[in-house]
């Protein structure tokens, strides 16, 4: 497969309201693509990699966007953009989490144009997939990632079934940590799902990455006011400080009283198809004095039940320093 | 003729008596086996095509254990078959081929002549247990060539193991073996309820059929195994 010069062809549409939108979805189903930012979207269009029948354009849908102030917390519009999470004023003074992580989102280019919500749903950056190849998430039936000769560097420590590809996204990491909620609305309604239950693992649906099936749209994000004002720690490692996906990724926040974690949520990024919780990590340090031995002795069990593939050990040491980071920082 | 027939029965396989109005058709290690084999089978198609039709779960490895376990159960009745069993009952032959015509030729009345009392097994369900036998030997040979591909305790996957247009035929015949099954398990349900033949539901369940069942459906010359 090679890259094409010209966007195929497609029907463009542009609703301009979510219940028009949701009309056009169910019309076109599997055939349809909600288009929100648009940074990764063209991309597959352009590899013809996907090959959309329909491109609903939500841009012009006025109320998926925004950030607004609830009684349970705060509720971000799927359509916002990352610079505008970033730059909030509710979000940078309660939930610094999300503006920590949505800033190493790509370039400032990129997130000026890019949404949460595109950046949540976005696809696996697994590059046999990518290239189009016929894998398992394709609709094929195998990996070329998991194989003595596959180049497995980016891939799973975790949670391999078939597939090996992790989840790219750095807000989904603060998402998770945060407890945020998922608002999913379609022609049957709305229904709202906690964010680590959006996110699919491969076992379960190794073609889609989260739970949001044809005809389905995500509208906003619900951050409870619970983990508001915690103490937050987010860290991205990638190959290239500018402009990269992450290797790995940790998002923590933490409740501390007189030095000592009363509560702690811990997310990782980059180590399986899902934003990973590390409970064990999480039921150590509850309780515990906010110090390095704390620090270390997390450490040492972040990384328990990984399989690593050959080439990507190297993510076990990086997940270990990164739960010590954040023990020791947040 | 009941009296002839139990005669002829008895000295024939004595096994088989099990009260005097009863008869044993399936012992309980045949009946054991059969819906052994029958729950593995309903596992499989159901952790399979459930995910089709977007009920979506962890499937992958509930599968490929019910399908070992259904790989053992199946050899486990070949051999005990070939070696306890008299196989010639189950032999698909040019009686049976004559019988099958001779059915379908008074079932759309071309002849009078009534359809001939089978043996152990009729011609229909020789070739139901033959279907059976090809389809599930399909799948359990497809299926354990599968299992290169994923990773168990045992091994690593493997997908290189062979070329990409060996493990497409591979699939084509496991997809096309289980779409048989639905097929014909679908038939042998039916079958089995209709009300002419729960008697055989019920002996595969009891393991009996009673001596005026045996009498009305059997040709006791026929039922042993010559």
């Amino acid at each position: 497969m090679s890259m094409k010069d010209m966007m195929p062809n497609f029907e463009l549409y542009q609703p301009a309201s979510v219940d028009n939108a949701l009309d056009l979805l169910e019309q076109f189903g599997a055939d349809g693509w909600p288009l929100a930012g648009g940074q990764d979207s063209y991309d597959w269009f352009k590899d013809r990699a996907k090959k959309p029948r329909a491109v609903i354009d939500l841009n012009g849908i006025s109320e998926l966007r925004g950030i607004k102030e609830t009684a349970e917390g705060v509720e971000i519009g799927a359509l916002t953009t990352l610079t505008e999470v970033i730059n909030n004023d509710i979000i940078k003074a309660q939930y610094g989490l999300l503006a920590s992580a949505a800033s190493r989102v790509a370039s400032p280019q990129i997130r000026n144009m890019g949404t949460i919500g595109g950046n949540l749903c976005q696809d696996t950056r697994c590059w046999y997939y990518r290239y189009g190849l016929d894998c398992y998430r394709a609709g094929g039936n195998t990996c070329y990632a998991d194989t003595p000769q596959g180049m497995n560097r980016e891939h799973c420590l975790y949670e391999a079934d078939r597939c090996v590809a992790v989840s790219p996204s750095d807000t989904a990491t603060a998402v998770v940590a945060l407890d945020g909620s998922m608002v999913i609305r379609n022609k049957s309604g709305e229904k709202v799902v906690k964010a680590e239950e959006f996110f699919v693992l491969p076992a379960v649906d190794i073609i889609h990455m989260t739970i949001l099936k044809p005809g389905d749209l995500l509208t906003a994000i619900r951050l409870p006011k619970t983990w508001a004002g915690a103490r937050f720690y987010f860290e991205k490692v990638a190959d290239r400080n500018t402009w990269d996906f992450a290797l790995v990724n940790i998002s923590a926040a933490l409740k501390v009283n007189n030095g000592t974690i009363e509560d702690a949520r811990m997310v990782c990024g980059g180590i399986q198809c899902t934003p990973k919780r590390l409970t064990v990590v999480e039921d150590i340090i509850k309780g515990s004095p906010q110090n390095e031995e704390t620090a270390e002795l997390a450490g040492k069990s972040a990384s328990r039940g990984a399989t690593p593939l050959n080439y990507n050990h190297f993510k076990v040491p990086l997940m270990e320093n990164l739960v010590k980071r954040a023990i020791r920082s947040a | 003729m009941v009296a002839a027939s139990k005669e002829n029965f008895i000295v024939n396989d004595k096994s088989a008596v099990l009260a005097p109005d009863k008869l044993i058709r399936h012992v309980r290690l045949a009946r054991l086996l059969h819906w052994l084999m029958a729950i593995c089978v309903l596992v499989l198609l159901t952790t399979s095509l459930l995910p089709i039709a977007e009920i979506k779960f962890s499937w992958v490895t509930l599968h490929w254990v019910t399908g070992l376990i259904l790989a053992v159960t199946a050899l486990t009745h070949i051999l005990w078959s070939l070696f306890r069993t008299r196989i010639r009952q189950m032999v698909f032959g040019l009686r049976d081929m004559q019988d099958a015509v001779r059915t379908l030729l008074w079932f759309f009345r071309i002849s009078g002549q009534e359809p001939a009392k089978p043996g152990k097994y009729s011609p229909a369900q020789k070739l139901i247990h033959h279907g059976f036998a090809v389809t599930i030997l399909a799948s359990i040979v497809t299926g354990l060539l599968m299992m290169v591909k994923v990773d168990t305790p045992l091994w690593e996957r493997n997908p290189y193991w062979l070329s990409n247009a060996s493990w497409g035929i591979i699939y084509i015949i496991h997809d096309l073996a289980s779409m048989l099954l639905v097929t014909m398990i679908m038939l042998h349900i039916y079958f089995a309820f209709r009300p002419e033949k729960r008697l055989y539901l019920r002996s595969m369940v009891l393991g009996w059929i009673s001596r005026s069942e045996y009498a009305s459906h059997h040709d006791p010359t026929r039922w042993e195994n010559k």
